[in-house]
């Protein structure tokens, strides 16, 4: 099997400093990415995916997320083997987007549809890997595609991408659960989606603001009691210790909450 | 978790003078190439809490955060000394520890010996989960040499700017290394100079005025940076050297910059005087 190819340390920084001091995304905003090829090499560490392995769906036009569940998969099985370290690496993400996907990432964040002043920051957020706080790693393109499944992933399930489903089912999860301290325990997130799963009637209307009314709530018990100790069915017991102010919760009165863990 | 900046319903031993006594894990670590071991020897000194461990109701624990590989996990024992060993690709740049003594079951009659009178002589209410005492925290640098960046520097890297025919140099300090960029009739010369020769003088032209530069940025706005590899780098070099560390507390970059490089113009001058004779070009 052959080895991955990333682009080397140096290139993906130049290629970085060039679309930060371009005057347009042009060279963005074409048909193919033309990669210096002197400065791409191999990573021994990881096996390179056989194309039919790791062919994405392109998104329709006026729905952009809608393949978002199903390539989250696809990338998370033809990259199974990808260890922590190496899926922060920003070089391993560049080539991805740039060159395994650049078809499906220029579909998928048409820079065309940004205003113009806008595209250049665009392109970085969504083809480079700027900063390894989880944010910026989120919002690469394909990296987040492989670090959801990663997160939600559970091998003890009958569909192990039970949860992934769920989390795909709504735009806040990623603000609510990934982007949060406490959801870099495994054990948090995949409780928090399991009890949505496990209580959909009670989900069923205003999902946003309930599961933003449980995410402040629990916030603030992480705030003195060690959440990441407690096991998934005890972390549900606590999360249904709210059941009633969730019943309650409406769009208005939630908004968002940055978290301080 | 901010516990020492909270004030709980609760006596905890390790919050100012809560309660008399004293918890001081100390801690170690060593990096392997596929395992990385933390050892922590749980040093306690409170007859409740020490009877408590004895009869398993409480436990140590210790909590490792790597944020940059979204890695979070609590390691419990009830045993003082502790062995953690975590598959070292689960960690990189900075790894987070702290250290608590936390309640693994509810206890409704929870009373500590030593605890301020503030308090009273009423007992609380304590759940599993709650911390009961808090050891500090710590960190440590988990510096990774990933595929295909063998033999790079650990916080900088040079490169060209293909838009620029000739002038200065610049620094970039917004990404995971500081950037040093060079224009491309200086980045031709770099790249044919000998370095093994000439390395002193590199550093003194080029990596010493950009890590001086870098230090100054951390300098005149701590948070801006942290999340940054460099940054992280940097930090831990400063924090294991206490002349290092004087240095930076009264802002002298340049001298912390010239201290991390090991007095790259003393090395730059011995360099020059032993090759004044031989030629700058391969």
């Amino acid at each position: 099997m052959a080895k991955q190819s990333i682009f080397t340390e140096k290139y993906t920084s130049t290629l970085l400093r060039e679309i930060l001091s371009a005057k347009d995304a042009s060279r963005y905003l074409r048909r193919n990415f033309s990669a210096n090829k002197d400065y791409i090499v191999s990573n021994l560490h990881i096996e390179q995916p056989t194309p039919q392995e790791i062919q994405l769906q392109m998104p329709p036009e006026k729905n952009l997320s809608f393949y978002d569940c199903e390539n989250s998969i696809r990338i998370h099985e033809a990259y199974k083997d990808l260890s922590l370290t190496q899926a922060t690496d920003p070089n391993f993400w560049a080539y991805l987007s740039h060159i395994t996907f650049w078809d499906y990432m220029r579909k998928r964040y048409p820079i065309e549809r940004q205003p113009q002043d806008k595209q250049i920051e665009y392109i970085t957020r969504h083809w480079f890997v700027r900063s390894l706080n989880s944010r910026k790693l989120f919002e690469h393109g394909i990296a987040f595609l492989w670090w959801t499944a990663h997160r939600t992933y559970d091998s003890t399930r009958e569909d192990p991408y039970e949860l992934t489903r769920e989390f795909f089912t709504m735009q806040d999860y990623i603000r609510l659960i990934l982007e949060q301290s406490i959801g870099h325990n495994e054990t948090y997130t995949h409780a928090f989606l399991e009890y949505v799963v496990e209580n959909p009637k009670l989900f069923n209307e205003q999902k946003n603001a309930k599961a933003r009314l449980l995410n402040r709530r629990m916030n603030l018990e992480g705030g003195f009691k060690i959440l990441c100790l407690l096991s998934k069915e005890e972390l549900k017991q606590r999360f249904s210790n709210y059941h009633d102010e969730i019943v309650k919760a409406r769009r208005e009165n939630t908004a968002p909450s940055k978290v301080e863990e | 978790m901010k516990i020492s900046e909270l004030k709980l319903p609760y006596p905890v031993l390790g919050l100012g003078d809560e309660v008399s006594g004293d918890y001081s894990p100390i801690w170690g670590f060593d990096i392997g190439k596929s395992v990385t071991i933390i050892t922590v020897k749980h040093s306690l000194n409170n007859s409740t809490l020490e009877k408590f461990i004895k009869s398993k109701s409480v436990s140590f624990c210790t909590e490792v955060h790597c944020p940059h590989t979204v890695f979070r996990k609590i390691f419990k024992t009830t045993d003082s000394e502790q062995t953690i060993s975590i598959d070292s690709n689960h960690l990189r740049d900075k790894v987070l520890l702290t250290f608590f003594i936390i309640a693994t079951q509810d206890n409704e009659k929870y009373i500590i010996d030593g605890s301020n009178q503030d308090f009273g002589d009423e007992p609380f209410l304590v759940e599993k989960g709650d911390v009961l005492a808090y050891g500090g925290k710590a960190d440590f640098m988990a510096e990774k040499d990933l595929e295909g960046l063998k033999g790079s520097h650990p916080f900088l890297i040079i490169i060209e700017d293909e838009n620029r025919k000739e002038g200065p140099f610049e620094v970039e300090l917004d990404n995971h290394k500081l950037n040093i960029v060079l224009s491309k009739k200086d980045y031709k010369a770099y790249v044919n100079l000998p370095h093994k020769i000439w390395s002193p003088l590199l550093h003194t032209s080029l990596v010493l005025p950009a890590l001086a530069q870098a230090l100054q940025a951390m300098k005149n706005d701590p948070d801006a940076f942290s999340d940054l590899a460099w940054c992280q780098v940097l930090e831990k070099k400063m924090q294991e050297d206490m002349e290092l560390m004087r240095l930076w507390s009264q802002g002298k970059a340049l001298q912390v910059a010239q201290l991390l490089l090991q007095e790259p113009l003393t090395r730059a001058f011995a360099c020059l005087e032993q090759n004044q004779d031989l030629p700058t070009n391969s």
